[in-house]
């Protein structure tokens, strides 16, 4: 067994070795570069709450906000031979602390061992949803932002670890796997740092034609980093709340994440549907998710609708388990229902051969007047639909 | 005289609307069939490497519209999926129909589509596109 690892790196070398005569016919090494990104531009009629997506510490309210949507994102791809390859992505927009610093969004080596089978290490997309992958590509999608009510249920992005991409055609159907495994780390507003260890999941596409299906499963270990929630913990045990104390914490404790999806691209027609359950044993919400879109291409122009509910499926409310106002007031807040729904009306025009541009009104109704997925939420809200207005370049090159 | 000019104006027309477009490729390659060139260019198969022509040249958008029934702007947004989540790098560019040639000459992998009247010696027609 020791002298594997040597076995492996020999391999590698011979691979890399016999590739260099007919990579040197076909002008590699060769390198390509591109980039992406989005101007966008968010308003609601509302002052009482912030309209955003998860991780960003703030939003939009009736005064219009750039930092919702807007977003660059740069990547170089080092094709060394026609088995290796390396990709690296850079992508800026609004972080947990409302800053644009630059983060490595993919980085990894990938070795394409023949048709079939494709490994990948290092930095990756995690495939938890129909457009995880490219959904900060806005140019890629005909939506000017992913639904919150399904996308925002995992903000942790992106896996540290290894993939192995299978393809293999059925007669008329491409069949796609990718299996994964590895972890990965987020820091959210206020501090606080998710991380979700021993994450494996697999994700299966099925294309016959204009028409594909998917299904995707993942699992993981949980841990969370809030100076808050230990000291709400402690305060709980310290009353006698144990139970309560243990049933919250997160501390390695499972969790899971399933989804199906069918997307349609037929001639003029676009439809996609997506539904997904999001299962922890923890203080965070049990909560189904799902959305439906549907366009229809004129020219240039695709108008759409898309209707979206996020649900919650655990508790939204512990009660009064303690005589302290404080601590009971702090435990009801982590299991305040999150559930909301939108309708939302849009168009996208394709103005250039690499440019659209996008126009997006959201009606947002949170559930049993809770603050759904809004930021900051201040006193009163939670009675009425948000009306969202939004619009969007978006551009690739 | 003008109804002849008129009638050779009108051939010319429809022949520069109706242009051929063909898959080329290397003179050892066999022929495709229009769902396999369809998925090399969408980058659903990656059997074969695909070469474009410039975004400028009108062969580019009537073959996509032909052999994948997808505008140009549908394809970026179908590459730009691809290439942005490193699942595959956009197909490589050349100048003409002569710089396509010479690379599916040189690349028995390779496969370009040019214009039926472009066609020569150095590389076999794999699919006519209609």
């Amino acid at each position: 067994m020791r002298c594997k690892p040597h076995a492996i790196a020999i391999a590698a070398a011979a691979a890399l070795l016999s590739n260099v005569a007919s990579a040197q016919d076909a002008g590699l090494p060769s390198f390509a570069f591109s980039g992406f990104g989005t101007v966008g531009v968010v308003q609601t009629d509302t002052d009482l709450a912030e309209y955003g997506i998860a991780g960003q510490p703030e939003g939009a309210t009736k005064t219009a906000d750039a930092g919702v949507d807007s977003k660059v994102g740069v990547q170089g791809t080092v094709t060394f031979n026609p088995m290796f390859s390396a990709t690296a992505q850079l992508l800026s927009k609004r972080n947990w602390e409302a800053k644009w610093t630059p983060e490595l969004e993919w980085g990894f080596v990938k070795a394409r061992i023949n048709d079939t089978f494709t490994a990948r290490v290092g930095r990756m997309g995690t495939p938890y949803f129909m457009v995880s992958d490219f959904r900060n590509v806005g140019f890629a999608n005909t939506w000017i932002r992913p639904p919150l009510e399904v996308y925002n249920q995992v903000p942790v992005p992106t896996f540290d670890g290894a993939d192995l991409l299978i393809s293999h055609a059925f007669g008329d159907v491409n069949v796609n796997a990718q299996l994964f495994g590895g972890s990965s780390k987020a820091k959210l507003p206020g501090g606080v740092v998710v991380k979700a260890k021993n994450l494996f999941g697999i994700a299966v596409t099925g294309e016959i034609g204009p028409l594909t299906v998917r299904a995707s499963h993942s699992q993981t270990k949980l841990d969370v980093d809030s100076r808050r929630l230990d000291g709400l913990l402690a305060g709980l045990r310290t009353v006698g709340a144990s139970g309560l104390a243990d049933e919250m914490s997160v501390d390695g404790k499972g969790a899971t994440f399933s989804g199906v999806g069918a997307s349609l691209d037929w001639n003029n027609i676009i439809a996609s549907i997506e539904y997904t359950k999001r299962r922890t044993e923890t203080y965070l919400a049990d909560t189904t998710g799902w959305s439906a879109l549907a366009g229809y291409r004129i020219g240039t122009f695709t108008p759409y609708v898309q209707y979206a509910n996020l649900r919650q499926d655990s508790k939204t409310s512990v009660g009064s388990p303690t005589p302290s106002p404080a601590l009971n007031a702090g435990a009801n807040a982590l299991y305040a229902d999150v559930g909301q729904a939108s309708t939302a009306l849009g168009v996208r025009w394709d103005a250039y051969k690499n440019i659209a541009i996008k126009a997006q009104y959201d009606r947002v109704e949170t559930h049993n007047g809770g603050n759904g997925q809004f930021i900051n939420p201040k006193p009163g809200f939670g009675a009425d639909a948000v009306n969202v207005f939004a619009v969007a370049i978006d551009f690739v090159w | 005289m003008f109804k002849s000019i008129l009638a050779v104006g009108l051939v010319a027309a429809a022949s520069f609307a109706h242009a051929d477009v063909v898959v080329v490729g290397n003179p050892a390659a066999a022929a495709l069939t229009k769902d396999q060139v369809s998925d090399v260019f969408l980058g659903k198969s990656q059997a074969f490497t695909p070469i474009d022509q410039p975004d400028s040249a009108p062969v580019r958008a009537e073959f996509y519209k032909k052999a994948t029934g997808r505008d140009l702007a549908q394809v970026k947004a179908t590459w730009s999926r691809l290439v942005f989540t490193g699942k595959a790098v956009a197909p490589k560019e050349v100048a003409d129909a002569a710089a396509v040639k010479k690379a599916v000459a040189a690349d028995p992998k390779a496969i370009g589509y040019i214009d039926k009247s472009a066609v020569d010696g150095s590389v076999k027609v794999l699919l006519a596109v209609e």
